[in-house]
Order: C-alpha cells, then structure tokens, then sequence
C-alpha cells in the first residue's frame, strides 16, 4: 500500500479505556485527541500510572480500547477483529520493550526475521533483511547469538532491528532504555535515532526520563489519562490537539 | 504456637496460589486424579474378583468335601470309545468304600462324571449347526448340586432337578446357547450318537465358571447320568462330592474319610479351597494395585513438573519471602504445603473418577470372568488410592521444594533477571534417597513379605531395590530421550519457521519434554504389546497350522479299527478337497549315504527346535551322547498317506515330491535344515532310518523348505522328513496319528457334524483352535489391557499438563509473537506442531518397542512379517498416540493462544 503522506501515520479521537478492578470501574484513559505525523520523534512521558503504557498499546492495536479510534495510516484499527490487526501489527507497527521480550529459543538473525516470515504478503528476504538490520545496528557479529548469550544493550539492538524487520512507518517503544545502564541507554537511542533517520520511520517513545525525551521532537504529557500542554523542545513542529 | 501460626499461614499462601491460577492448579489435579483413579478402579476390581473367589466356597467346591479320581491310588482308566477319553475314574471298590464310610457317617453323596469333552450343535430342520466344542456334566440331577441350588435362566426359577424328565435330556450354559443361538425345547446334536437331544433348560454360565477353560469359554452341558449309557460314555464318575450332617466339624471328618478309605490319597475340604483362593485373591490384589501404582508414578512426573514450573514462576515472590525473614527451609515446607494440599484435592477428584473407571473396568472384565462380578464401593479401595496419592504426590513434590528454598533474596534487585537456582548434588542425591525409600516403602508394603525357596525375603527391602533399579532404568532412559530432544530440537526446519519454532520449542525444555515422553511412550508400549500380540498370535499359528499341516480339519481316531469308516466319510463328503492321513514316528537317522559317523561331520553348536544348541541339548541327562543326541534330532519323521485324494507334499525346493506313485517305496523328502545344510544333502542321496531298533534306508526325491521354529508345530507336527506311510519297517507303532483334511467352506460343516456323530472320533477345526487361542489371549490380556488403558490416560494428562506448562510459561513469548504479527491460530498451530511431533515420536518409540516382540516371533517363525503382523493396529496406535497429544494440547493451549497481547505483556 502506498502511503498518502498527508494523513498522519496516527489519530486517536476520544481515545478511552477503562480497566475493571475488583468491584471498581478505574479510567485510565480519559478521552486522548492526538495526531502523528510522518517521520515524527514523539516521547510520551507521564508520572506512573498516568497511562502511559495503556496508550501505547491501544496505538499498536495490542489492545481495543473501550470508547474511541486509533488510525494507523487512516485506517481504523480499533474495532478490527483479531487476525486483521495482527496483520496491521505485522506490517505497519514496530514494538521495542522495556525487557527486550526476544524468542529465547531463536538467534538474534532468527529473532529479527521473524516478523518478515509471519508476513502475509513479503517484501523482504528475511534473512538478508534480518542481516541488514543488524549490521546497520552494528550487530553483524552476533547474528548467530540466542539473547541469553547477548548483553541488555545487544539485546535491545535486535529488538530494534527486529521492530524495523517489516519497514513499517510507526515504532512505539515502551520504555527502551528502563532496563539497562547508561551507556547501553544512550546507544540503544542512537540507534533508533539513526535508523530514524535512515529509513524516515515516525518513532514513539514511552519514558519516565526527561532527558530521552528532551531527544524527541515532541513531547506529550499524560496526567491522569489526559494530555496536558507540555513545553516543547526547541524544534517543536508538533501539534497537541486538547 | 509459632508452628500453628506458620502452618495456617503456609495453607493459606498456598490455597491462595492453588485458587488463583486455577488453570494451572486443574491440571496437576487431573494428573493426581488420573493415577489415583487408576489404583482406585483397580483396587475395586481386585477386591470384586476377590470376593467371588472367597464367598460361596461349598458352593464353588460343589459340597463340604470333594473327591477326586486323581487322587486315589486305585482310579481306573476309562478307555477312549466307552468312556471319558483316557481320563480316571473311581474304582468300584472306593465307590462302595466311601458310599459305605458316608452312610454310617450320616454324609450325603452324589457324584458326577465332569472329564468327558464332546461336541454340540444345533438342530434347525435337517440342517445342523457348527459342532461346538463344550464340556459336559454327567450327573444325578436330584442330588446335584448340594449347595447353591442351580435354577434355570429359562424357564425362570425352575430347579435343575425339575428340568430333566428321563427322556435324552440336556441342559446347557447361557454362553453355550447365545453362541449357537439354541432355545428351550430345541433339539441338539451330541457327539457320540446321532440320537438327538432336547434343551429342557438354560442356566447361568456361572453354575460351573471355575472347571475349565472350555466351560469358561464356549460353555457346558449337564447331562442326566441315566443318558450316559445314550452317550457311550462309562457310568464310573470322576468325581464325589459330600454333605457333612449339621454340626459336624468338616476338616476332622475329612480326615475321617481318609483313614477309612485309605486309597484316597487327599480330600479338598471347604476351608482349604477358601484358604488356596484368598491366596489367590490376595496375589491378584497386589499384583493389580502395583500395576495400578505405574499410572499413579506416570501421573506423578506431572506434579515435578508443575511444581518446577510454580517455583521458577515464584522465584521473585520467593525472594521477597525470603527478603522478609522467611527461611529456605520455611519456604521449602511452603511449597510442601502446596504438593500435599494438591496431593489432598487430586486424590478425592480421583477418587470419584476411580468410581466412575471401576464400572466401566469391572464390566469390560465381565467378559472375561467365570464369575458375576458385583460392583459396589470398597472402603479399603478409596483409602488405599488416597493414602498414595497423598503420598506419591508429597514425595514427587518434593524435589522442586528443595531448590525454592536456594533462591536468593537479591533476585528481588533484578525480578527480570530471576532464575532459578539449579539444586547442588549433595541436596538432589538426598532428595533422590528419599523418594526412592519413600516409593521403595510404598511398592514394600503393597507386596508385603514373600519366600524365594527357604527364604523369607522382606517386602520394604525388596521393594526398596525394585524402585532403585526402576529409577536407574528410568535414569537411563530420560537420559537418552533427553538427547533425542537435544537433536530433535536441532533439526533443520527446511525453511519453515513454524517448524522452527515447533523444533526449538522441544528442545527447550528437554528434562520436561523426555519425561513427557516417556509417559506416552510407556502407554503406548503396553497398549500396542498387548494389542499386536493379541491380533498376531492367532493370525501367525492360524497360518502356521495350514502351512505345516496342508488342512484345515483334524480328525483324531484313538481307535485303529474306525479309521476305514472316517476314510469312507472323507471320501464322500462334500467340499472334502484333499485329505491325507498323518503320523509320527520317533526314529534316528543312522547313516547319510552309507556314512554311519555322519555326525562328527556336523558342528553340534547349532539350534535344535527348541532353540538350545543341539550338543547342550543333553547334558545333565547322562545317558544320552551328544551323537545319538544329534541323530535323534532329525529323527522325528511323519508318515503320510501319498495316495490320497488331491494329496500333495506341499513347496518343494528342490527336486520333488511325494505322489501316489512312490506308495509304498522306500522314499523320502528331507526338511531343509542346518544339519542338512552342513551334509549337503542333497535329491538322489541316500539315508538310513532306525525306527524302534529296525533300520531302512531311503532315497531322498525332494528337499522341503525349513520348518519355522514356532516348536510346536514344526518341531513337533512337521518331522525332519517324510516318508509314505506304508514304507516304514513292519511292526513299527508311531508316536500319534491323525487325518488332517482340507475342507472348503461350504462343507466344513457338514464334515464336523459327520465326525462327531462317530463314538471315539473327534474332529477340530482350524478356527476352534483360532477361536479358542483368541479367546485365551483375550482373557490373559483383560487386565493388563485395563492397565495400559489407565497407564495411556494418565500419560494423556500428564501431556496436557505439559503443554497446559509450556503456554503457561510462553505466555509473554506467544504475546511477543502476536505484536510482531503471529496470528492465534498460527500460534495454536505451532503449538499442535510441536506437541503432534512428540505425540508421532512417543508413538514410533512405544509402538515400535511394542511391535519388535510381534516382529520377533514372526521372524523367528519363518513367516513374513507382512502376513503376519497387524499393520492396520500398528497404523491405528501411532494415529491414537497422535491424537491424545494433540486433543492434550487444543484442550490445554486454546484459551492461551487468543488472549490480547496487551494483558500478557502487561501481567507477565
């Protein structure tokens, strides 16, 4: 499918998801209006429990949402059954985690060619890809490495080659240096802000620290569920709809 | 104080960790459940078949006391045409003997001939149904039975005494008339006179299940003594049996009895039946429940594995208990806790489900058994099944417990580095002493003490050592499925990264995936033994006998002078294709051609029939040298007659065979084999025959191919050679003689109602002895069939308990895989994939163990394996080991794999 480069790569309008617990109903998104736009850097940050994670899933169709819609390149996702969104998920949605969440069992080559094997319709050769990838990440001499032989750092450089493996125009990461030391923090940034750069892929960023998200071109706050004007940095080209 | 405190508080944790994985926690009940199931349904039955052998014992023994014609010193041998076949009877003089002791003693007596095997068939018309072989009582209906009066099924409630009316009268087994499809008031053909006979009455099979095979399997018939005379057969009886007065004590008038008639050798009192068959009921009760606890030890490798699953899962839960002041032998009594608490739960489940099992498990072993089997709960069964699931499932439990109490607190600093601690070797090799003593103690108890000869060996020992080598064995063989894992596991996926993931999948957790293995691989095992050996025996001696013996009908003829009659019958029978009369003759091959030291030319280190070396064959006899050894080796030869109709020698290879024009000459055709072989015998050579010290010699015309070593019938029905019948020396006798004919279908029938109305002659066919095979398998094979069922299932559990484990813990891994676009049911068929490959191995392994014991006969029989092993079972096995693995996994893995990947990732 060919990108219309005037529809924001994501919408949310009146975005809500409320989560039972016990006996009691709690909202943790209360209405979020928000758009993407291609090859944008977007930290969201927030205080614990603000949301933060809940929308990041609801923007990569990982969850449906109890009231509102997600677009991804304009198309809805948020009542898509199952099968669907997962191929929605597959081509136009990269994930980086917090803890990496590499296949145990697979090699960082294997790890990485995988979302191009899951594909319904391949672009790439999965192995060459796969190779690609690492090597842009400077990984080509740990291809054949499981992720217990690989460090945090390592580890999340594959997940980040593998979040890119099917070329999609979005990647939300969820907190990509919460689980490793500074250096490997600040590499694992690098990365995605030169393959950023490289590929022209719009890049979302879940973070508590401010100083990753003084990286980003845009900023986004949520309290409470909601977004609150936040001041921007320097190159702001963003747009909060409240 | 402090104790009850920690003990609540223990009960609590773990009922609130049982609760709240209730998924998790459903299936290691079921794995409990299943092997307790297992023991309960057994034990039941055991029990059940137990009281059929203790209650009733007078009536079992027919009287207070019984006496046997075997066990006198004077019995007569009844001839064959007169009477009971060559059996003994009593001797008029110890018939007035005891009528007398029994008058003055105030016992009564009554009698029965119970030896005498003949044949029934219905009558419908002129036509006359398959002659069924039965065996039959020849009694005085209005004495016997002393206890237990017998009463007709139909017509209902009428006594046995009240059925015959004087006239050529028959009373017949429930079994008998369902199988030849005879009612009330019918007439029947009876063997030995063409006389027929009138059904008067239909009792229950049970009235005589304990006498024989015959009247077990196809049935009995009681005859009023007065026909006896109708039926040729000698009025002696085999059998008395006695009805001591009111009060009289049995064992002192027993003894009485055999001081007054001192040619009675030994009485068996009511007592000492009740006595030998406790005994016996006893050894079936533990032989039972030990196989009973093999399902109940399959279903306990799902506990280690669940409980290794609920420590790994818990290790940052561990570690905070441990940050708070827990200590490591507090948190290992915690998870004991845990083990036993579903040790408890999952022995009741599998108590009622044992309940439900043991209906379905008594009325399947209904079918095999003499005896009504009443169904109804035993205490002692319920108890026995939950004090050992409680048990096996502490002690299995165990283990894992030992390396939670090794987490370290700090794991709490890095939860998403957590792993587990592995346990050191001092801690696993005591953990590994005390389940084998534990178990060891178990397997003790449920075979108690038991004597080997003069020694008395203790159970608890012996049981200790059984359990050791079992788990050494046991060892072993995890070891080496645990490397097929490791290369499973390691296989080229060609590509396809379903495969891939499948294989990987399998080589992840190796120890859990080899014990699941050798769960199913053991159901397996003793299912497709059972099975193949069941459907192969029969189809191996079935082809056996027609290849060995050229026919399908055996007329035996004891009396030489009614053999011209069966000839003439043979010859104008119809569908009578070929018939030839066959005898054996013991001899020695003296000499190959004139060479009288032929042996010292042999090496005598070759197999005879019976599979020992020919020269080992007779040490520890002494009088017999190896030569003489060896020479009556090939010395059994059968005498055919070559003149009969279409009579043929069968496959020659080479030269020729045996034909009407070689009557009376002095030829042969000599059995291929390693003697023969090693000579080179060959067409046109010549051998010396000695039969009861006269010597002929022979020319050999043809060679026949080898015998298979099925002994019993090559060794024994086919000779070393064959030779005309009538070109033997004069006055030589042979060994045994019979007619064997080839009948066709059509009049197969009518030849076997034709045999059994001459007195003396009977005829078998091939599908009797098929029949009669079958059914012994099926009766040998009921219980262990029961077993492997229960052992199968209890592996099906513990399958679903795996793959219930590996979702459990790939949970976050199949929620990663959906967010990079791995649809559900992809996910689930990965999961079929990987648990369908262990299933298809599990089934190669156990079947093909399973089979080898098929193969093996067959090989060894001489028949080809594809004529004579089951391959549809064979097909069928593997198909079912499949299914369980897969039913396992779509029961197991469907609610897992279609969850929202946004609930694992956040929860896991």
């Amino acid at each position: 499918m060919i990108a219309n480069n005037n529809v924001p790569v994501l919408r949310t309008r009146d975005l809500v998801k409320d989560l039972p617990m016990g006996s009691m109903m709690i909202h943790i998104l209360r209405g979020i209006n928000l758009e993407i736009g291609r090859g944008e850097r977007v930290g969201i940050i927030g205080p614990s429990g603000s949301g933060k994670s809940t929308l990041l899933g609801l923007m990569g169709g990982l969850d449906s949402p109890t009231s509102g819609t997600v677009e991804i390149d304009g198309i809805d996702i948020s009542r898509m059954g199952e099968g669907r969104l997962t191929e929605v998920r597959n081509a136009k949605i990269g994930f980086v985690f917090q803890f990496f969440n590499l296949i145990p069992t697979l090699t960082a080559l294997e790890n990485v060619a995988l979302p191009i094997e899951f594909a319904q319709k391949r672009n790439f050769n999965p192995r060459k890809r796969a190779k690609e990838l690492l090597d842009l990440l400077g990984m080509s001499d740990r291809l054949g490495h499981r992720p217990t032989q690989l460090s945090g750092g390592q580890q999340q450089r594959v997940a980040i080659a593998r979040a890119l493996a099917n070329n999609p125009p979005l990647l939300l990461a969820d907190e990509p240096t919460g689980n490793l030391d500074t250096e490997s923090g600040r590499m694992v940034l690098d990365a995605i802000s030169d393959v950023q750069r490289e590929i022209g892929t719009t890049v979302v960023i879940v973070t508590h620290d401010p100083g990753i998200a003084s990286q980003m071109e845009r900023i986004l706050t949520l309290v409470d569920g909601q977004l609150v004007a936040t001041p921007q940095p320097a190159f702001n080209g963003g747009r909060v709809i409240a | 104080m402090i104790g009850i405190t920690h003990l609540r508080f223990y009960i609590e944790h773990s009922l609130h960790d049982l609760t709240r994985n209730g998924r998790r926690t459903l299936f290691a009940l079921f794995c409990v459940a299943a092997g307790v199931a297992a023991i309960v349904a057994l034990r039941t039955l055991a029990l059940s078949i137990g009281d059929t052998l203790t209650e009733n014992i007078a009536r079992t023994n027919h009287g207070d006391i019984l006496v046997s014609a075997r066990n006198t010193r004077d019995a007569i041998q009844v001839s064959a045409i007169s009477g009971t076949g060559g059996t003994r009877a009593f001797s008029p003089q110890s018939l007035d003997a005891i009528n007398t002791w029994a008058k003055k003693n105030g016992v009564q007596v009554t009698s029965a001939i119970t030896d005498v095997n003949i044949q029934v068939a219905g009558l419908s018309g002129s036509s006359v149904g398959r002659p069924q072989f039965i065996s039959s009582l020849v009694i005085d209906p209005k004495t016997y039975p002393f206890y237990g009066p017998v009463v007709a099924l139909d017509p209902p409630g009428v006594p046995l005494s009240k059925l015959f009316t004087g006239g050529n009268d028959v009373v017949i087994s429930d079994n008998l008339a369902k199988g030849q499809n005879i009612k009330v008031g019918d007439q029947v053909r009876v063997s030995r006179t063409t006389e027929p006979f009138t059904v008067r009455g239909i009792v229950s099979g049970d009235e005589e299940g304990f006498r024989s095979i015959l009247v077990l399997f196809f049935g009995f018939a009681y005859f009023d003594k007065a026909s006896a005379k109708t039926l040729q057969i000698d009025t002696a009886p085999d059998e008395i049996y006695l009805q001591a007065p009111p009060g009289r004590e049995i064992e002192a008038l027993s003894e009485n009895l055999q001081r007054a008639v001192p040619t009675i050798n030994r009485t068996r009192t009511t007592d000492q039946l009740r006595h030998s068959n406790q005994q016996i009921a006893d050894v079936v009760d533990r032989l039972i429940v030990s196989m009973g606890l093999t399902a109940l030890l399959i279903g306990a490798t799902g506990i280690i594995h669940t409980m290794l699953v609920v420590v790994r899962r818990r290790t940052v839960e561990i570690a905070v208990l441990k940050t708070i002041g827990l200590k490591g032998n507090q948190i290992a009594l915690l998870f004991l806790v845990e083990s036993i608490i579903m040790g408890i739960l999952g022995s009741l489940f599998g108590i009622v489900l044992g309940l439900l099992f043991s209906v379905v498990v008594q009325a399947f072993t209904q079918q095999i058994w003499p005896h009504a089997l009443t169904w109804r709960i035993y205490p002692q069964a319920l108890w026995t099944g939950f004090s050992l699931g409680v048990l096996v499932t502490a002690v299995f439990g165990f283990l894992p417990t030992l390396t939670a109490s090794r987490v370290r607190p700090a794991v709490v600093l890095r939860p998403n580095e957590a792993q587990l601690p592995a346990s050191g070797c001092l801690q696993t090799l005591f953990a590994l002493l005390f389940v084998i003593v534990s178990v060891g103690l178990i397997v003790g108890g449920l075979i108690g003490n038991f004597s080997f000869g003069n020694i008395v060996i203790n159970g608890s020992i012996a049981g200790i050592i059984a359990v050791a080598l079992t788990f050494l064995a046991l060892g072993v063989i995890i070891s080496i499925l645990w490397f097929l894992v490791l290369i499973i596991g390691r296989l080229p996926a060609f590509g396809s990264v379903d495969l891939k993931l499948a294989l990987r999948g399998i080589g992840d957790h190796r120890f859990r995936t080899a014990t699941t293995l050798l769960a199913l691989i053991a159901g397996m095992f003793a299912l497709s033994t059972i099975t193949l050996v069941s459907s192969s025996v029969p189809k191996l001696l079935n082809l056996g006998f027609q290849n060995v013996l050229g026919g399908n009908v055996l007329v035996f003829t004891p009396v030489p002078l009614l053999r011209p009659l069966v000839n003439i019958q043979l010859n104008s029978l119809q569908g009578v294709e070929s018939f030839s009369q066959l005898a054996f003759f013991s001899g020695e091959l003296t000499a190959v051609n004139g060479d009288r030291d032929w042996v010292s030319k042999v090496d005598l280190n070759i197999p005879s029939f019976s599979g020992t070396p020919i020269g080992d064959s007779g040490r520890g006899v002494g009088r017999f040298d190896n030569a003489s050894i060896a020479r009556a080796s090939v010395g059994t030869v059968s005498g055919q007659d070559v003149t009969a109709k279409g009579y043929s020698s069968g496959t020659i290879l080479a030269g020729r065979g045996l034909g009407p024009q070689d009557s009376g000459k002095s030829v042969l055709v000599m059995r291929d084999s390693e003697i023969v072989r090693q000579l080179g015998i060959a067409p046109g050579d010549k051998v010396m025959y000695r039969f009861s010290g006269r010597e002929r010699e022979y020319e050999i015309v043809g060679i026949l191919p080898q015998a298979s070593s099925l002994s019993a019938l090559s060794g024994s029905l086919s000779g070393a050679a064959t030779i005309p019948i009538n070109a033997f020396p004069s006055g030589v006798s042979s060994t045994i003689e019979f007619t064997v004919a080839k009948v066709n279908d059509t009049g197969l029938n009518a030849a076997l109602v034709a045999f059994s109305a001459i007195p003396g002659v009977f005829a078998i066919d091939v599908g009797f002895i098929d029949s009669l095979i079958k059914k012994l398998i099926n009766q040998f094979t009921a219980i262990p069939t029961v077993v492997a069922v229960l052992a199968l299932f209890a592996g099906a559990v513990i399958i679903a308990n795996t793959v219930s484990l590996a979702t459990l813990e790939r949970r976050r891994q199949i929620g990663v895989m959906k967010a990079v676009g791995l649809k559900g049911r992809r996910a689930l068929w990965v999961m079929v994939l990987e648990n369908g490959i262990v299933g298809l191995i599990g089934g190669i392994i156990g079947v093909g163990i399973g089979s080898l014991a098929t193969f093996l006969i067959s090989i060894s029989s001489g028949l080809s394996i594809f004529e004579s092993v089951d391959w549809l079972s064979i097909a069928l096995l593997m198909a079912l080991s499949i299914a369980i693995t897969l039913a396992a996994t779509l029961l197991s893995a469907w609610t897992a794999v279609s969850e929202k990947p946004m609930n694992v990732l956040r929860y896991e």
